[in-house]
């Protein structure tokens, strides 16, 4: 095989931050579709994640487009994209798409939050209180009539949210199923494969903040939530695997001219972590591993463990095909004739330090939200008005006396 | 010959008048003033107006490439491309096939840095490469903020002040024309120097080609040398199942070419 | 007294009510800030931005315009003698270089040009890929010893300074 690439090829142009993008995205939609699981399918078992689940999506919504913005080689054109769209650009659809989605989380979280916002408005002081009340937006009443209002709100809200979620990432993996000049891009199955693997990503993201919430707040973690999720972690592995060993099974049948280059991407340039990190450790491990977890058999410490150890290979091997897909389907030269090299950089620009920083943001974003808004749900009976449970040591216990 | 007495300003009224003829010697004996004025409408015709009428095309003779590179500095100089990293508007691929077969291509500085190697083979041929200016141009498909689009006289321009640098179109062309101008961080790509074609001058890279192996003209103009080419010799685009429909065309395109 | 719990609240402090202006509000703002941004000229032809074409026709030229003809009118007798010789298909600036800045201001910027193997070389070394029935190709190293190729040749005349072709 000669070794040829284009000159305007040395530089791989879509870095880790591109990487990220989708990655992070698909956790967006991943827990998004959890909490719907519940707001929307009535899926009580996941009642305990209902809201973590949401505000975490919340948390990974405000980042998502940060990677992006950093990649960008004009930031302060960025709104170029919503102020003059190209229609038939996939990626023209990212700002209205987004910016849609983050509103309906945001009213979501909004309206299933405001009895508690409104409650910790009525109960603090200072400074707090004065929070509380704009975050409140001044709709005070709480009545019962009220409440059943909100509650059918969030209810068409969530229902919106689904399709919304499922375009979000769907359109992701569009952006790059529909590059013609790219072999290892262009599939139509891409949106789909991408939708699949935020869902798995999602719910195996849940799974490791769960653990670790419970752990925080020294509190047991519900079995049957935890099973639940185990359970459609295990299903929805199983159909994003399916669909991308058929994308690759396909082209290596079909084996058109740029097969060949396909099959040395995968073999000689990225096989580490696309054999082993992406489908050995990412799926063939947990997809053995998920069901003993649900084997009653066995402990339930040792459950919860397997589970969760599924939970973060998944989450490793979710990343690992992002990067399979962002840098791999670079690295294969448009001539045709031979690979670009992928440099790894540390602190510059789109390196593994910036890149990491900007994977632990959402999660510092989370932490801070479960202080002003707590999102843990005692069982099955909801948060207690009356003895509101906070991490973290915040007290937020109302003062019957404490209202002039 | 130039003499040493003039003063700057009779230099500056000669070379107007020298740019003037240049442009205009076809047009024969205009006088003077006219000759300089008609640069400077040359320069202001309104644009559907430049549109008129025209239809550029591009078309490389791969016979007559003996890949002297001249093109790749000298495009690099016009167009304000930074001569020591690695991103072309134009480039040059060398194709070496031995009698087995194998193809051997090399583009080392986009041509500017060619070795001679010690093997003898079957078949060589030199393949300049530029922008195609497609008529279904998959990186205006894809540019998100309409910052990449075709003009009336059939080139791919780059709105420098509203390309947002995302990159997406370098990821959609299929002949890695496009780069990120690495000062100006926006889509940069070939535009035919549509600077000096609109004001009646050749592209650069044609103009100091030493063989005559790039040719440019106008396909509505059935007289230029592109279009009676096109007409009568059997041209190839590169990467034809694309769909992109290139206006770039060559002759005697070996297949072994992507 | 906890606001709003026992009282009827009016419509303009429903849940919905809020969420829904401060909704609009955001749309308001964007749509604003879009009018004030968008370009005059955009989609002027096409979707993008009109007066782009005429940056782009503006855009300043490095290489003077073509035809020898603009260099000839100063350097007359080189002209003629070039267009005599092998070299008369060439432009003056595919070996000179860029010459604009000479064109404009010719007392100040002498574009100075090293006759040596490097330039020459360019076209006329032996190297894999171009034949000899393309060029007239040399080891450049064997065929001149190291010296300037302009000892022998004069790139205007190539053989004139050796008495005509030789091969």
């Amino acid at each position: 095989m000669p070794f040829y690439v284009f000159p305007n090829e040395i530089e791989v142009n879509w870095g880790l931050f591109i990487v990220l993008y989708p990655y992070i995205t698909g956790l967006v939609a991943g827990a998004f579709i959890v909490s719907s699981l519940y707001h929307v399918f009535g899926k009580s078992e996941l009642k305990p994640l209902s809201r973590l689940s949401l505000i975490t999506a919340l948390a990974f919504l405000f980042v998502a487009p940060m990677p992006l913005l950093a990649h960008l080689g004009q930031l302060f054109r960025a709104f170029n994209i919503m102020f003059t769209p190209h229609l038939t650009s996939a990626m023209a659809g990212f700002g209205f798409i987004y910016s849609f989605y983050l509103i309906l989380c945001l009213l979501e979280t909004w309206f299933i939050y405001r009895e508690d916002i409104v409650h910790y408005a009525s109960t603090s002081k200072g400074f707090t209180k004065v929070f509380y009340n704009i975050l409140s937006l001044g709709a005070k009443d709480i009545s019962p009539t009220a409440l059943n209002t909100d509650h059918k709100v969030v209810s068409i809200l969530a229902a919106i949210g689904i399709p919304s979620a499922c375009f979000l990432h769907g359109y992701v993996g569009f952006i790059f199923g529909s590059i013609k000049a790219n072999p290892w891009w262009s599939t139509p199955l891409m949106p789909v494969i991408f939708l699949l693997s935020a869902i798995v990503s999602g719910i195996a993201l849940l799974i490791l903040i769960y653990r670790v919430s419970s752990w925080l707040r020294r509190q047991e973690m519900d079995l049957p939530c935890l099973m639940s999720l185990n359970r459609y972690l295990w299903v929805f592995l199983l159909l994003a695997s399916v669909l991308e060993l058929l994308e690759v099974l396909h082209m290596g049948y079909e084996s058109k001219e740029e097969w060949d280059m396909v099959r040395g991407l995968l073999t000689n340039e990225i096989p580490v972590t696309y054999l082993g990190v992406q489908m050995g450790f990412g799926v063939l491990i947990p997809l053995v591993l998920l069901p003993f977890g649900r084997w009653r058999r066995l402990s339930a410490g040792i459950r919860q463990l397997l589970t969760i150890i599924s939970g973060a290979l998944v989450l490793i091997g979710v990343l690992a095909m992002r990067f399979n897909v962002v840098i791999g389907g670079q690295l294969i030269s448009k001539s045709l004739a031979g690979y670009a090299q992928f440099h790894w950089r540390l602190f510059s620009n789109e390196g593994i330090i910036p890149s990491l920083f900007i994977l632990s943001l959402p999660l510092l974003i989370l932490s801070a939200m479960v202080r002003v808004l707590p999102p843990w749900m005692g069982g099955a009976e909801g948060p207690k008005k009356d003895s509101m449970v906070t991490p973290f040591n915040i007290k937020l216990q109302p003062k019957a006396s404490g209202n002039k | 010959m130039v003499k040493e007495t003039f003063t700057r300003r009779d230099f500056v009224i000669s070379a107007t008048k020298v740019l003037a003829v240049g442009i205009l010697a076809p047009a024969g004996a205009l006088p003077a003033a006219r000759r300089i004025s008609a640069l400077e409408t040359a320069q202001q015709t309104p644009v559907p107006q430049l549109w008129r009428g025209k239809e550029w095309s591009f078309l490389i003779d791969i016979e007559k490439c003996i890949g002297c590179a001249n093109c790749v500095g000298a495009c690099k100089k016009e167009n304000g491309v930074p001569l020591d990293q690695e991103v072309y508007r134009t480039w040059v691929e060398r194709y070496l096939v031995d009698s087995n077969e194998k193809v051997r291509v090399d583009s080392p500085g986009g041509g500017l840095n060619f070795r001679q190697l010690d093997i003898k083979p079957e078949k060589q041929f030199f393949v300049p490469k530029l922008c195609n200016q497609c008529h279904n141009a998959p990186c205006i498909q894809v540019c998100p903020v309409g910052a990449t689009y075709k003009t009336g006289d059939g080139v791919v321009l780059v709105d420098r002040k509203r390309c947002i640098g995302c990159r997406y179109c370098i990821q959609a062309c299929p002949y890695g024309a496009r780069f990120l101008h690495p000062i100006l961080k926006v889509a940069d790509k070939c535009t035919w120097c549509y600077h000096r074609i609109s004001k009646g001058m050749l592209p650069v890279c044609v103009q100091v080609c030493p063989t005559g192996a790039r040719k440019f003209g106008n396909l509505k103009d059935p007289d230029s040398e592109v279009a009676t080419l096109k007409k009568k010799a059997r041209t190839r685009v590169l990467k034809p199942d694309m769909g992109t429909k290139p206006n770039l065309y060559y002759l005697g395109l070996d297949e072994v070419v992507k | 007294m906890q606001e709003g719990i026992d009282q009827k609240s009016r419509f303009s402090q429903h849940a919905v009510f809020r969420a829904g202006v401060t909704v609009l509000f955001i749309l308001l703002v964007f749509a604003i800030f879009r009018y004030m941004s968008v370009p005059k000229s955009f989609g002027q032809y096409g979707y993008y931005r009109g007066d782009n074409v005429t940056e782009w026709v503006s855009m300043d030229l490095s290489y003077a315009p073509p035809g020898n003809t603009v260099c000839s009118k100063c350097h007359e007798q080189v002209a003629q003698a070039t267009s005599q010789a092998e070299h008369n298909k060439l432009n003056c600036q595919s070996c000179h270089g860029p010459l604009m800045a000479h064109v404009r201001k010719p007392a100040e910027s002498h574009p100075a040009v090293a006759g040596n193997a490097e330039l020459c070389g360019t076209c006329h070394r032996e190297l894999v890929g171009r034949t000899k029935e393309q060029i007239a190709s040399v080891k450049v190293g064997e065929h001149s010893g190291g010296l300037d190729c302009t000892r022998c040749h004069d790139p205007h005349q190539p053989w004139s300074k050796i008495g005509g072709r030789q091969w």
